[in-house]
């Protein structure tokens, strides 16, 4: 009996031992997941023109706004502000999502190198040296 | 004998509260990875729900 105690004991250590997986799946991931993908739409011609580029830190840069028509540049720039305001949630989203808020930042150290890895032949990303098309 | 349990028990669970303020980073990668794929996939194109 004893020993059954010990082994259960055991095993639930052993269960708070595995190291976790990040979770994401939640509500509130995925309404900023949703929000994401239909701005997503909007920016793509962006990338592709280079107007907007990708930063080192997980956030998007307007870098060529000469190259954007006059009438849409005040639209772009509240579509960048709110990609960035959007990216932010979704770190603060998921960091929440595993109970651990502090992780945030580490969040966000793990999307920058991946948005980057993730984009697309022709889009500008900026690099150690500057601004280099992928 | 019961105390060697006891003291085993106890090193495991002290030595997983270590373990555990660690960040899963490769864990982290792969749930951007799938987030970003998501948010970027093609239009039109619904992103296949396949297991982590």
């Amino acid at each position: 009996m004893r020993l059954f105690a010990y082994l259960l004991l055991l095993a639930l250590s052993f269960n708070a031992c595995a190291l976790e997986n990040i979770q994401f799946d939640t509500p509130s991931v995925r309404a900023v997941e949703a929000r994401m993908k239909s701005r997503h739409a909007e920016l793509l011609p962006y990338y592709v023109s280079g107007a907007v580029g990708l930063n080192l830190d997980g956030t998007i840069v307007l870098r060529d706004i000469a190259s954007v028509p006059l009438a849409a540049r005040k639209h772009l720039n509240e579509l960048v502000n709110a990609e960035n305001k959007d990216r932010e949630i979704l770190y603060a989203e998921i960091a929440n999502a595993n109970a651990h808020p502090e992780w945030q930042s580490q969040i966000r150290n793990a999307f920058a190198p991946r948005w980057i890895a993730h984009a697309q032949r022709g889009w500008w990303v900026m690099s150690d040296d500057g601004w280099i098309q992928k | 004998m019961n105390k060697v349990w006891i003291i085993l028990t106890v090193m495991l669970l002290g030595a997983c509260q270590t373990v555990d303020v660690f960040f899963p980073q490769e864990s982290a990668t792969r749930a951007a990875d799938r987030i970003i794929s998501e948010v970027w996939q093609p239009v039109g194109k619904p992103a296949s729900k396949e297991l982590k």
